[in-house]
């Protein structure tokens, strides 16, 4: 960092935060977009991020996405509070709307990822504790669930079925109203 | 390539099924059928009581009683394993169970006894008739079916359909109201609860019950007026509250709003009117109009009666209406929005049956029964 920058300058670099993933790849990002994570969040309270936070857990490419999805609602968040002060109430509602709005088309096209990518995010999301992620990722395999048959969705996740005949028949006939 | 799931760790399955839709549960049974971890999370105690803390009791769907035959009509993925048996009327429902009775009995179809319907448990047990009167015909009742916590508290009603229950019968007789409990525990009725300050008895609405503070409240007639009649489930006290807008007891229904306070529904002039109990500056309760939704705004134009029947659900916040087309259309009070639930001809009255339906993997989990977690 240049000895020359100005005092706000510092004070910015200052709220800079390293990650460093598995492959050794490393990303600045404020601190505002790390702390949506509560892991990281609770690092920095304990003072231990100096020479940045090493995530042994987690890939460049995922992390990656992960920062991407971060920044997107760090701003979110600083965008409703800056923006109560500075806007009639209506006007604030509108900027609410559409910025919730934007928010969902962000969300929707975040989770446009292969199955793999999908799971590893999960993984990401509960390793770095981020609610909001492990949220949206939980649920889009939940709604890849939905109506679907136990052979349609063993196929989608490549899952063996190590039922017995006996055991599937059993479930079958206590679940029966679901299979008719 | 897709990542075998043993690469999720089973928590984190679990997290994803957790939000499975609770009025989907065919979705949920079809997930324990994947494989054997899968059965094991669904099946757990831990997962059940996940599940019903994330999600609200949803709304099943609801019976409509059509000249001697209780037809469930879905609203959601739940089929009863058995449809209800003939000849038999839906009076209530709650706490996961519908109370039926004979449709026709001479002695005015509370005689031959109750039935109390568990339908995703398919469970009928047996409720012998009320301790009866030789001195009259107790033809005008009402009755209602709750968790028998009510009394004793300490129940979310989240989930007891397995608990035992109370079979609340209110009567009016001979020129007496009075009421009696059974309880599936003992076996046994109470003694009836009279009413003696009253000198008349109260004419009960059919519509179900609505259950508030530990008190059952039924829309009643009583010296050429209507008045809801309220009967207190720990003291067996009766009281009455008055009704606003001089309506009939058959005119409206009554429900619990979102937060927690008496009301009651009606429709008139093509709006649905939602009344709430309120209490002025000094504390004086009355009511006030919560809200007018215009219901040309979301039913088609040839679809509106002068009196539609109407419904509530308590858990789901939904009002029911039978247009004049004979459609059954959902109100969602949260959305404002309407959806068409049904076409039955011929129905009479409505029951809404809202519960949780984790699948029962009793024989075939990990010897988790369907009391696991409660």
């Amino acid at each position: 960092m240049a000895s020359a920058g100005s005092g706000d300058e510092k004070a910015a670099a200052a709220a800079m935060i390293t990650l460093i993933s598995s492959d050794n790849e490393k990303f600045e990002v404020t601190e505002a977009t790390a702390t949506l994570s509560q892991t990281i969040r609770h690092m920095i309270e304990d003072g231990c991020t100096d020479g940045g936070v090493p995530l042994p857990n987690v890939t460049s490419k995922i992390l990656a996405r992960v920062i991407e999805y971060c920044k997107k609602h760090a701003t979110a968040a600083a965008g409703e509070e800056g923006s109560s002060s500075s806007f009639s109430d209506a006007a604030f509602l509108e900027v609410d709307r559409a910025f919730l709005e934007e928010l969902e088309e962000f969300d929707d096209a975040f989770l446009e990822v292969d199955r793999a990518t999908l799971f590893d995010l999960i993984l990401a999301a509960n390793y770095l504790d981020i609610k909001g992620l492990l949220n949206l990722t939980c649920q889009k395999v939940a709604d890849s669930v939905k109506g679907k048959t136990p052979e349609q969705i063993r196929e989608m996740y490549n899952i063996v079925n190590d039922l017995t005949p006996e055991e599937e028949a059993e479930i079958r006939r206590e679940t029966q109203w679901a299979f008719e | 390539m897709a990542l075998p799931p043993p690469d999720l760790m089973d928590e984190l399955i679990e997290e994803a099924l957790l939000r499975l839709p609770p009025d989907d549960p065919t979705s949920l049974a079809r997930a324990a059928r994947v494989c054997r971890l899968w059965c094991r999370i669904i099946s757990g105690p831990c997962f059940r009581r996940r599940f019903r803390d994330l999600h609200r009791p949803p709304l099943l769907g609801f019976l409509s009683n059509n000249s001697g035959v209780p037809c469930f009509v879905p609203t959601s993925s739940f089929r009863p394993p058995r449809a209800a048996r003939r000849g038999l009327r839906a009076i209530d429902s709650r706490h996961g169970r519908v109370l039926l009775c004979e449709d026709f009995c001479p002695l005015g179809a509370w005689g031959n006894g109750f039935l109390v319907w568990d339908p995703v448990a398919d469970v009928y047990q047996e409720v012998p008739a009320p301790p009866r009167r030789p001195d009259c015909f107790m033809r005008i009742w009402n009755a209602a079916v709750l968790c028998a916590a009510v009394r004793g508290g300490g129940c979310s009603h989240i989930d007891c359909r397995h608990d035992p229950f109370l079979v609340v019968f209110m009567c009016c007789s001979g020129g007496k109201t009075f009421a009696c409990v059974y309880s599936s525990e003992a076996g046994v009725w109470s003694e009836h609860a009279y009413d003696y300050d009253e000198p008349a008895a109260h004419l009960f609405a059919s519509s179900p019950a609505v259950l508030m503070d530990g008190a059952l409240h039924v829309p009643s007639f009583h010296e050429s007026m209507t008045t809801i009649f309220k009967y207190d489930l720990a003291t067996s006290a009766m009281l009455e509250i008055d009704v606003p807008n001089a309506l009939w007891p058959q005119e409206f229904v009554l429900m619990t709003t979102e937060d927690g306070r008496l009301g009651l529904t009606f429709v008139e002039d093509s709006r649905l009117y939602l009344w709430a109990r309120e209490a002025d500056s000094q504390g004086v309760w009355g009511w006030a109009v919560s809200r007018v939704v215009e219901l040309k705004l979301l039913l088609p134009v040839d679809a509106f009666s002068e009196s539609p029947d109407v419904g509530f659900a308590e858990c789901a916040g939904v009002i029911f209406l039978r247009t004049v087309n004979g459609f059954f259309y959902a109100i969602d009070l949260k959305s404002d929005q309407a959806r068409k639930v049904a076409e039955e001809e011929g129905t009479i009255s409505l029951v809404p049956y809202e519960s949780f339906c984790l699948p029962a993997l009793g024989a075939s989990s990990v010897g988790e029964g369907p009391k696991a977690g409660v």
